[in-house]
């Protein structure tokens, strides 16, 4: 025997179900803020565009020569004036020039590069918008034209700029040829220029940018014309920190006298520059007296950066002489 | 915007139900095993169609109170044996008895499993559970933790271990891996509350310890396995990769039972380690020590000897030493029908098999650091477990089962895998004789450093179960997993590790996490018809997920300190990750004279991590069950005596992070180029505002038969599970200048395959018996699409439409030819392919366990289990690694054959630098268990006043057999952290325990 009833059936256990829907609401029972996170909605106002700023000035100096890599270092190993003295295949693939479409080590460096493009911009546009007479939006405009006049220098003609704005969703854009890219660049330091004002230091750096950037194009006047408004004893330094994973270091110290990964090179594939053999002074360096990080090959350190803070130039009147002499 | 969801249904459905009726009955008997006449303690007792039933007490006796008076069907069942139905009248205020003997079933289809609807019998479930009885296991193999109870007993289950370290935990597959950038870990339940389960280490390689081993095997009556969709369906979102429930031990009622076991044993290293080369050239001195076979070729050196050596191998350097085990537990149970209880502690303690050298001992006294146990031996582990477990009825109607467990766990670790701190890469990389023993360090340093985590956890709920009327059923479960967890790596200022780290360093992570359970569900069971039943059921869940912690580390600590806030550079920062899920389900199936069953059910979930734009998911299920051999047409197949057919449908989902929906900034300390320190933002996580859940169907088909009079029994299901919109890290163009990579519903991968289950007792006489389990599987996996326009995702572990998950890939190595006859391949020597090409899957497709148990007389139980995966690969990265290192014997040894200097050349010479040789076949058998039992005689527990006693001596990893060249096929070098892909990079490879146990039941 089994038991009926006949009072309640199963329709209404599904019936007092489906009327529960619309009793609770479940917005606020499953809201969840977590602190770990900022959203742009959090940052605005001056205080939110100098944090832009300042990020920016983060993402420039990892994109030159900070941590694990920058322009300085992958430049410096690709032109054979470093040795890789580490293991790690991708690097072993930018130190013989044989670089697989799939190495990570590229594909970060690039992607490093268009942040610190992007991310400038942005900032730029950000304090123009918020802080419109402050000086550093020149500082974000010079450093958006270095990025791209590193996309023009380090890479070949086809680079596309693509962007992420402050609002808005990604926008994919299309292939640069690489005077487009000089050509981006000079505009940068044109805005730099313009948006400096009073700023004699924010007046080099565009200056000192746009001179490298006419040189690099066969502009020879108007290369030693901008060099000429600089001092030689002027100098911009992004600088280096301790501190953090990565952080801020001063990259070359980091990868060479620190992980012991990259080694000063001699005569590299033969046809090399002489770093060690024909020292030059202003590069001093030293044989360390062991093997690498490989456990290999020797290492020799560079002496230029004593630390993980020692601070790189990234443009200086003394750069502006030498374009002038190579112009001339 | 959320939808609105009932927590109140059930609450009102309950309120429906009419008060109880007054005159009752009462029925009583006992249930005994109808072979050995003994009693069955932990049978279930019920009469057919209504919710009175009880548990037998440890005499075997029960008595149901409180029944309607009447005609009524009382049936017994109970884990590995068929069920018995008896009819019995009883009239209003009498008592009733009726008796069962209960003979063995290798299939059991009346055995009851726990639903998410309740309990359920197995007939009618349209989907394969896996089943596994622990203390059946417990008694005959030798299980060390509960990884060791899951590995090798379920069909499609995969436990995949990452280490040989004590301690370490291991990755679970059920039906394959689905999610593409998800976990594809299953959903874990104990007792109705869901609990974490996942890895974590600080710092040192893959060693990561297992959340899920801190339940003690010792505490476990039974697990069941919900192996997809099609039966996950009402776990709703998370459930996709299957579900876990495991049900801990409850109190019998009866006299007062103790049960006291004490274990020990020794834990060996039986590994053969690769010898470190090299070439000597007497004659030079820049090739003096480093001439090898490419440069002998070049002839820019001419090896005048080969030295070779491995300090792991020498008795005076090496640390490896053996360790130990030691167990000591007590449980006991008892009480009465109203009240009864389970309370057991334990406490465990391992000793991995390593031990600081003398030389390095006085290397570090001589520093002034202190030789602690961590340091002495470096990979230590201790729990401390504690359960309570009460049942109660609380009324005549209502039930209480109250659990509560509590865990305190000591790990302490070496550092291994990609870790300079490790002493395998120390061993690996060291030198070709004594004096250049250790690569990057020696054990003074390496275990100087010490890694540990201590965990204090609890579990604690209660589950209340109230039978308002014979046709309902109202349940209720609420109950928190919390631990709190600190990660500790340190070492002392001055313990002689190279350069600036000689300053001393300390991290920490401490971490607190909560889950939160609350499940209520109400079941109304009616007979519609003579012939057609009713079983409807409705239920809400709550889940809510909080991760908090902070991490900080410290360097250039004070000589003597130990502490963070003793040094000079430091850094800290926090965590959080908090989840909501909330569902509601409703679930109705319709019996069929009791042999065919139809079910439906939909369940609606929201959830917290889901993107603004996205609402309620629903995930539908279907389920067929159908005892065909109970059909008076259908025909009678030889030897089979029960056949039932089955099928299911249903889906279910997985959330994405709790933050990827979101577009985030990145925050930064920087300097600025006025040399201040300060916080900056940059762009972070793109997000994306339609996320969804990823979702997977699954329809699976089997049938169970059971033959030979009970004795055999078969399972086989075939399954077939899609997985769409799956939530994939697609990246992102670098030129974008945003995040890497953002998360988007696009994937689609599929899952098909088949499961077998064959239990067959061959002989079972007097004075022997010989029953064995034969389970396997085959899943097949692919990648059907990564939708449109986006490209392969990958290098090496590839993610390519048409091919499985996680599949190899890379160059091929074609061939070679030793144009020149002088035994030594050289890069132009090689026949490599131009582009990448599939080598094969990441993880195992096949699987295939046997496990077998010799009774011989009445005493001794002889139990092994041999475990097999197939068609896989396993890549060989340590060997590669090493001849990174140009100390591996292929760049050395000109004895070396030939295609094993190819794949090394390969690697490391030629400019493909393809690995393809390292990515071998892992195909293997092993041997994991082997244990004689034996149950003490009479006269011997009388001694002691104990009513039973067992010697039981056992060993584990005792034997793998392979063609792969490394050092084990199943070990992976980033423990948690690999979704897919078996790979060892310096790991240490299983390690072997012999142990004794003694077990007395007073």
């Amino acid at each position: 025997m089994k038991y009926s009833n006949s009072k309640v059936r199963p329709s209404l256990v599904i019936l007092v179900a489906a009327w529960g829907l619309t009793a609770c609401d479940t917005d606020e029972l499953l809201n969840v803020v977590d602190p770990d996170i900022v959203t742009p909605a959090d940052v605005v106002g001056e205080k939110g565009a100098e944090l832009y700023w300042a990020g920016a000035v983060g993402l420039f100096a990892g994109a030159y020569s900070s941590g694990g890599g920058g322009q300085v270092v992958y430049s410096g190993m690709i032109s054979d004036e470093f040795h890789l003295s580490g293991t790690f295949p991708t690097r072993n693939e930018v130190d013989r020039r044989e670089m697989d479409d799939r190495n990570g080590t590229l594909l970060g460096q690039y992607r490093t590069y268009h942040r610190a493009r992007v991310g400038t911009r942005n900032a730029a546009e950000r304090m123009a918008e918020i802080l419109p007479n402050d000086p550093r939006i020149a500082e974000m405009w010079s450093m958006n034209g270095y990025m791209n006049l590193f996309f023009a220098e380090n890479y070949c003609s086809g680079v596309p700029f693509s962007d992420t704005p402050n609002e808005g969703d990604i926008v994919y854009g299309e292939q640069q040829t690489t005077e487009q890219v000089y050509n981006a660049a000079v505009a940068s330091f044109g805005s730099a220029a313009q948006a400096a004002g009073g700023s004699v230091d924010q007046s080099h750096i565009a200056a000192i940018g746009l001179a490298r950037t006419r040189l690099n194009m066969g502009d020879y006047a108007g290369a030693a014309s901008a060099a000429a408004t600089v001092p030689p004893d002027w100098a911009y330094y992004v600088r280096s920190k301790a501190g953090g994973a990565f952080g801020q270091r001063n990259a070359i110290y980091e990868l060479n006298q620190r992980q012991r990964r990259w080694s000063i090179s001699d005569m590299e594939g033969e046809n090399g520059i002489a770093f060690r053999s024909n020292p030059d002074v202003r590069v001093p360096w030293e044989d360390s007296g062991g093997p690498g990080f490989d456990q290999e090959t020797p290492l020799f350190h560079q002496l230029k950066y004593d630390s993980e803070e020692s601070d790189v130039v990234l443009a200086s009147g003394l750069e502006g002489q030498l374009i002038k002499a190579e112009a001339e | 915007m959320h939808h609105r969801l009932s927590l109140v249904a059930l609450v009102l459905l309950a309120l429906a139900a009419p008060a109880g009726a007054q005159d009752r009955a009462t029925v009583t008997g006992v249930v005994t095993d109808a072979e050995s006449m003994g009693p069955l303690a932990g049978a279930q007792v019920q009469i057919e169609g209504t919710n009175y039933g009880q548990l037998t007490n440890t005499e075997g006796r029960f008595i149901i109170p409180n029944i309607p008076p009447g005609t009524h069907t009382l049936r017994a069942v109970f884990i590995g044996y068929g069920p018995v139905a008896h009819e019995f009248t009883v009239a209003a205020g009498g008592t009733e008895e009726v008796n069962f003997e209960l003979s063995a079933s290798a299939l059991a289809l009346d055995g009851i499993v726990v639903t998410a609807t309740g309990q359920q019998r197995k007939r009618e479930l349209g989907n394969a559970v896996g089943e596994i009885d622990a203390a059946a296991i417990r008694d005959v193999a030798p299980i060390n933790n509960l990884s060791d109870l899951l590995q090798g007993r379920s069909a499609g289950v995969q436990i995949l271990n990452s280490a040989g370290t004590s301690g370490v935990g291991s990755r679970i597959r059920i039906r394959g891996s689905s999610s593409i950038s998800l976990s594809n870990e299953p959903l874990v339940y104990v007792d109705g509350i869901r609990v974490d389960n996942r890895m974590s280490g600080l710092g040192a390689g893959g060693q990561e310890a297992s959340r899920l081993d801190d339940f003690n095997p010792e505490d476990i009556e039974s697990i069941e396995i919900v192996k997809g969709p099609s039966a996950a369906t009402l776990y709703g979102t998370e459930a996709a990769n299957g579900v876990i429930r495991i049900t801990t031990r409850r109190g019998l009622p009866g006299a007062t039972r103790w049960n006291v076991w004490t274990e020990g044993g020794i834990i060996e290293e039986p590994n053969t380690y690769p010898l470190n080369f090299a070439g000597l050239d007497a004659g030079s001195e820049r090739y003096a020590r480093a001439c090898r076979l490419n440069e002998v070729a070049q002839g820019l050196c001419n090896q005048t000897s080969i030295e070779s050596y491995q300090v792991l191998h020498d008795p005076d350097l090496t640390p490896i030493d053996d360790g130990n085990r030691t167990q000591y537990g007590l449980s006991v149970t008892g009480g009465t029908e109203r009240i009864n209880y389970y309370i057991a502690g334990e406490l465990e303690t391992e000793v991995g098999p390593y031990s600081l050298p003398e030389p390095d001992r006085e290397d570090l006294e001589a520093r002034g650091v202190p030789v602690i146990s961590e340091v002495e031996r470096p990979n230590q582990l201790r729990r401390k477990n504690l359960r309570v477990n009460l049942n109660s009825q609380v009324a005549d109607r209502v039930t209480l089962a109250l659990q509560m467990s509590y865990l305190d766990s000591h790990f302490a670790y070496m550092g291994n895998d990609n870790n300079s701190f490790g002493f395998l890469p120390s061993a690996y990389f060291g030198g070709s004789n004594p004096d250049r023993a250790w690569g990057f360090q020696r054990p003074a340093q390496l275990f100087g450093r010490t890694f540990y985590q201590d965990t204090n956890r609890m579990t604690a709920g209660g589950t209340v179960t109230w039978d308002p009327l014979e046709w309902l059923e109202v349940r209720g479960t609420a109950g928190v997993d919390y631990y709190n967890r600190g990660d500790v790596s340190f070492f002392a200022r001055d313990i002689g590790v190279p350069g600036d780290r000689d300053l001393g360093r300390k991290d920490t992570d401490y971490i607190n996490q909560w889950q939160y359970t609350f499940d209520a569900s109400s079941t109304a069971s009616f007979d519609l018809t003579e012939s057609i039943t009713s079983r409807s059921t409705v239920g809400v869940q709550y889940f809510e997920n909080q991760f908090k912690g902070t991490s900080a580390w410290g360097i250039d600590i004070v000589n003597g300190g130990s502490s963070i806030g003793l040094a000079a550079e430091t850094f800290s920062s926090e965590f959080h990750t908090f989840d909501k899920t909330a569902g509601l389900f409703i679930d109705q199936q319709f019996g069929l004279n009791d042999r065919l069953f139809l079910t439906g059910a939909i369940r609606a979930d929201d959830n917290s991590a889901f993107g603004q734009d996205f609402d309620l998911i629903y995930y539908p299920k279907a389920g067929l069950s159908w005892i065909a051999s109970e059909e008076e047409f259908f025909p009678e197949i030889p030897m089979v005596d029960q056949l039932r057919f089955r099928g299911a449908w249903g889906r279910s989902g997985l959330q994405p992070g709790s933050d990827d929906a979101i577009r985030t900034l990145a925050a930064t300390a920087i300097t600025t180029p006025a040399d201040e320190t300060g916080s900056g933002v940059s762009i972070g996580s793109i997000g994306n505002s339609l996320l969804e859940p990823e979702r997977s169907s699954e329809i699976e088909l089997g049938f169970d038969a059971e033959m030979a009079g009970g004795r055999a029994g078969l399972e086989f299901t075939y399954y077939d599970k899609r997985t769409d919109g799956a939530l994939i890290t697609v990246p992102l163009a670098p030129s974008l200048g945003a995040s890497a990579s953002r998360w988007v519903n696009i994937g689609e991968v599929q899952n098909k395959g088949y499961e077998a289950t064959l239990t067959a007792g061959l002989v079972e006489l007097t004075n022997f018996g010989w029953d064995v389990t034969l389970s396997g599987s085959i899943n097949q996996n692919e990648l059907l699409s990564l939708g449109e326009g986006t490209e392969p995702i990958g290098s090496q572990t590839r993610f390519v439409p048409g091919f499985p998950l996680g599949g190899q890939w890379d160059r091929p190595l074609q061939g070679w030819n030793d144009g020149d006859g002088n035994g030594i391949i050289t890069p132009d020597e090689l026949t490599i392919g131009d582009t990448i090409e599939y080598v094969g899957p990441g993880q195992p497709e096949n699987q295939l366990t046997i496990s077998s148990s010799f009774r011989i007389l009445e005493d001794f139980n002889v139990y092994g289990l041999l475990d097999y995966r197939g068609n896989y690969i396993a890549y060989n990265n340590t060997e590669r690694f090493r001849c990174r290192f140009r100390l591996c014997q292929a760049l050395i040894d000109p004895a070396t054959p030939l295609d094993e200097q190819a794949r090394a050349v390969a690697s490391l010479l030629h400019p493909s630098q393809t690995v393809w040789g390292y990515m071998e076949k892992g195909d293997f058998w092993k041997l994991r268990e082997v244990s004689v039992r034996y149950e003490l005689p009479e006269f011997v527990t009388s001694q002691l006043g104990a009513s039973r006693g067992s010697i039981t001596v056992s060993g584990r990893n005792l034997g793998t057999w392979t063609d792969y060249t490394g050092m084990d096929p199943e070990i992976n070098w980033n423990g948690s952290g690999d979704n897919f892909g078996v790979s060892e990079f310096l790991t240490q490879p299983p390690v072997r325990y012999y142990t004794a146990r003694i077990n007395f039941t007073f």
